[in-house]
């Protein structure tokens, strides 16, 4: 015999009704149980250790890079060439003390 | 000021109050679901007092640790209390093999057998779809209980089951091969022979 009509087999599947007090004594269960509460504290403690020793990802690595040498890059710019202008006048002074 | 909850609320509105605390939310939110949940869980197990304990574990779980919810996630709450459910069952079978394990003595009890208070209820050819269905292996029971008992889509299931979809399909298919087969030798009463396709 073949039963192709497999979904209407399942279907005459019938399942039992909840005991009524189930509900309630769930509720009345989780009332003595209490509630876990999260620990800010704690927490935002420990995520302040944490950030201290995670490693960080290679790409905001290699992105603070760029940028401290930009900014660095920039504010020595003004630096260099002062040098520049004084290695200048340097030699100037040598060339014309000495040659 | 304490927000109060109403029955009016949505599901994920109830959340949020559980998660401040609020045990009335959770009331509405049991009274609401239990029926609904006890059906799945019957259907996952195949015993009314382990669909009892299911429930109960399932729902104390978001009670005790409300944090779990991660509304950012979009889920529905009743898609997301399946995945519960369906974790909490997977918990109870390790413990049932450890159990059985630890000690020798113990007497095997097929996982998903009816209980007695559903035998004495079950007309024959309720047994043999309960006994149909307990043979089947139990991701199998899980993913054709999802499907087609609880209306779920195939992605929701699969998500619910932490798995990919294409291994949602597959075991939906050999969950419906293994009932087709048991259907056919099992309804010639000569052949009494139980089989699942694992």
């Amino acid at each position: 015999m073949q039963h192709d009509n497999l979904n209407e087999w399942l279907n005459k599947r019938m399942t039992p009704k909840a005991r009524p007090d189930l509900a309630e004594r769930i509720i009345f269960t989780a009332l003595h149980a209490g509630q876990e509460k999260p620990h800010a504290v704690w927490s935002a403690i420990w995520k302040d250790v944490m950030s201290m020793v995670v490693i960080p990802h290679p790409s905001v690595v290699v992105a603070t890079g760029i940028i401290l040498g930009v900014v660095i890059g920039m504010q020595t710019g003004e630096g260099l060439s002062m040098l520049e202008q004084d290695w200048s006048s340097f030699l100037d002074v040598n060339e014309g003390g000495w040659l | 000021m304490a927000v109060l909850a109403s029955v009016d609320d949505n599901d994920e509105s109830l959340m949020r109050l559980i998660r401040s605390g609020s045990h009335q939310a959770f009331s509405i939110l049991v009274r609401r679901h239990t029926d609904k949940f006890f059906g799945a869980a019957f259907r996952m197990t195949g015993s009314a007092s382990e669909a009892e304990d299911l429930v109960q574990d399932a729902f104390l779980k978001i009670w005790q640790k409300p944090d779990i919810w991660k509304e950012d996630k979009g889920a529905k709450f009743t898609t997301w209390f399946y995945r519960i459910l369906v974790n909490q069952n997977i918990d109870r079978l390790r413990k049932r093999q450890k159990m059985v394990s630890d000690n020798s003595m113990l007497p095997y009890v097929a996982d998903s057998a009816a209980g007695p208070e559903m035998e004495t209820a079950m007309n024959e050819e309720q047994r043999r779809i309960e006994n149909a269905m307990a043979v089947l292996p139990e991701r199998q029971r899980t993913a054709i209980t999802l499907c087609f008992y609880e209306g779920l889509s195939n992605a929701e299931a699969a998500d619910t089951m932490g798995v990919k979809l294409k291994a949602l399909e597959s075991l939906l298919m050999r969950a419906k091969t293994g009932l087709r087969e048991y259907m056919n030798h099992n309804m010639n009463p000569l052949q009494g022979e139980r089989y699942a396709t694992r």
